[in-house]
């Protein structure tokens, strides 16, 4: 099965805000899908609905030909931009939580990359620095054998260390068996890794395609794209 | 569900170590202020300000124990840092299974270190050698005594639950509804409004049963006790269950986080 995720006519809405509207979008595996749009463009929600901690209004949705529920959890490695970890936790007993709790989390894998971020495994979760605590939420995530990986603003508010950390690890570890999908809006930082991109507003796909293609038709880099995307939208 | 409820007791080691700590010191400042006491009048005196200090020790457990049973779901379900529990491959059923669990063991556990307290305090104030009837405990009214305070940790256990519910209701059916607050409290006092009338169904019925009718002429206290703890214990145990499936349901398939 190629298409890991199926999207057929998503809506969601918010009271009367609509987040999704007829959206429609399959990834394939192998791919590193950029998600792209301004804030309130709809990139978390739809990343929350993969991840089944939101349901769709309308539509439908398939992770690896299911629908989404606790079961297709176990495919998906999902790192919200929230601080999610709980700060009580020492970098150990995260690792532990991942380790226990998900059967494809790789433990070994984990302490290595740890050791590559220069993160303590004795250190408290609520004592890291803010980009600390965003390299340890990327290393728990990576650290799974996910068929669907979903990072998002994983660069937000970081300093340029902690960036060039996490884009590394990004590159270095992914599968080409499972798809990754990155939103943001920093673009020209992850523009080189980026396979497909899609471009969300006001909850609706407004372009997509291959990265390549699309520098390629419009001799533009993807921040130019972007900017002329959003400067008109 | 077990690694769930290890991971429970891990968050709550520095506050169960710090609450036994408490505890302690204040057992210590009562011996030592009991001690004081001239011993002619330190039975008399002490009887008092032991049924005094060990009620208010119940009051103040019963009460931390229901706000931190409470806080250990809505946490999870309105802080960030919940989505590390919700995003694992478990169902709502299977985490909030996982906290009950883990709240009846904590309840277990209170009223055992309670039952401690009080007998320790017992022996070591020697008050069990005045006549004072109610340290003057059977084994019947031992069980009596357990069953009691086990119903107390099934109640607040219910109540827990129809908190739960609401919580649930809040960030599933009406995350997307204005004044969800409001109509979520309103849900939470017509849920207990309408426990409490089927209670009082039942309780009704039990009355007028033929058992109840010959044990309450037969002026057999225990007895009745006994009776009103097991349907008390029953009824209890039928609304958490229905509570406990209404909210699962709402976790593991209407949840918006």
């Amino acid at each position: 099965m190629n298409d890991l995720v199926q999207c057929i006519n998503l809506h969601k809405s918010y009271m009367t805000k609509k987040a999704l509207q007829n959206v429609n979008l399959n990834f394939q595996k192998g791919k590193i899908i950029g998600l792209l749009g301004p804030n309130g463009s709809g990139k978390t929600t739809l990343m929350k609905i993969i991840a089944d901690l939101h349901k769709q209004s309308a539509g439908e949705i398939s992770i690896c030909g299911e629908k989404p529920s606790h079961k297709t959890r176990e495919y998906v490695a999902y790192m919200p931009t929230e601080n999610f970890i709980y700060g009580w936790m020492r970098v150990k007993e995260a690792v532990e939580f991942y380790a226990e709790m998900y059967a494809d989390f790789e433990k070994e894998r984990a302490l290595e990359l740890l050791s590559f971020m220069e993160i303590d495994l004795k250190q408290k979760v609520s004592s890291l620095s803010t980009g600390q605590r965003a390299r340890l939420k990327v290393t728990l995530i990576i650290s799974r054998r996910a068929k669907i990986y979903m990072l998002d603003e994983p660069l937000n508010g970081l300093d340029p260390i902690s960036r060039s950390k996490i884009k590394e690890c990004i590159i270095d570890q992914f599968d080409s068996e499972g798809v990754m999908i990155i939103s943001t809006h920093l673009v020209n930082e992850i523009e080189q890794i980026l396979d497909e991109v899609v471009f969300l507003n006001h909850g609706e796909v407004i372009l997509e395609g291959e990265t390549e293609n699309l520098r390629v038709q419009r001799g533009k880099s993807l921040e130019e794209i972007y900017k002329e995307v959003y400067g008109h939208a | 569900m077990l690694k769930l409820i290890k991971f429970e007791f891990l968050r709550k080691r520095m506050m169960f170590a710090v609450s036994i700590a408490l505890v302690l010191i204040g057992q210590v400042y009562a011996i030592y202020k009991f001690f004081g006491i001239e011993a002619p009048v330190r039975a008399i005196i002490g009887q008092e300000v032991f049924a005094v200090y060990i009620l208010i020790v119940l009051v103040a457990m019963a009460i931390l124990y229901l706000i931190d049973i409470i806080f250990l779901f809505r946490n999870d379900l309105f802080k960030q840092e919940g989505y590390m529990l919700f995003m694992t491959p478990n169902s709502g059923y299977k985490i909030l299974g996982a906290k009950l669990i883990f709240a009846l063991i904590e309840g277990v556990a209170i009223v055992a270190f309670y039952l401690l307290l009080v007998f320790f305090n017992l022996k070591m104030m020697k008050l069990d050698v005045i006549n004072f009837e109610f340290f003057r405990i059977s084994s019947e009214d031992l069980v009596l005594m357990i069953k009691g305070l086990l119903l107390g940790v099934f109640v607040l256990l219910e109540f827990a639950l129809t908190v739960y519910l609401s919580f649930a209701l809040f960030k599933s059916i009406f995350n997307n509804i204005r004044f969800k607050g409001l109509i979520t409290f309103f849900i939470f006092i017509a849920i207990n409004v309408f426990k409490s009338q089927i209670m009082g169904v039942i309780s009704d019925v039990i009355n007028r049963s033929p058992e109840a009718i010959h044990i309450s002429s037969s002026y057999f206290p225990v007895e009745m006790v006994n009776q009103a703890l097991n349907y008390g214990l029953a009824a209890t145990f039928v609304s958490a269950v229905i509570l406990f499936m209404g909210t699962g349901y709402l976790l593991e398939n209407r949840i918006n986080l």
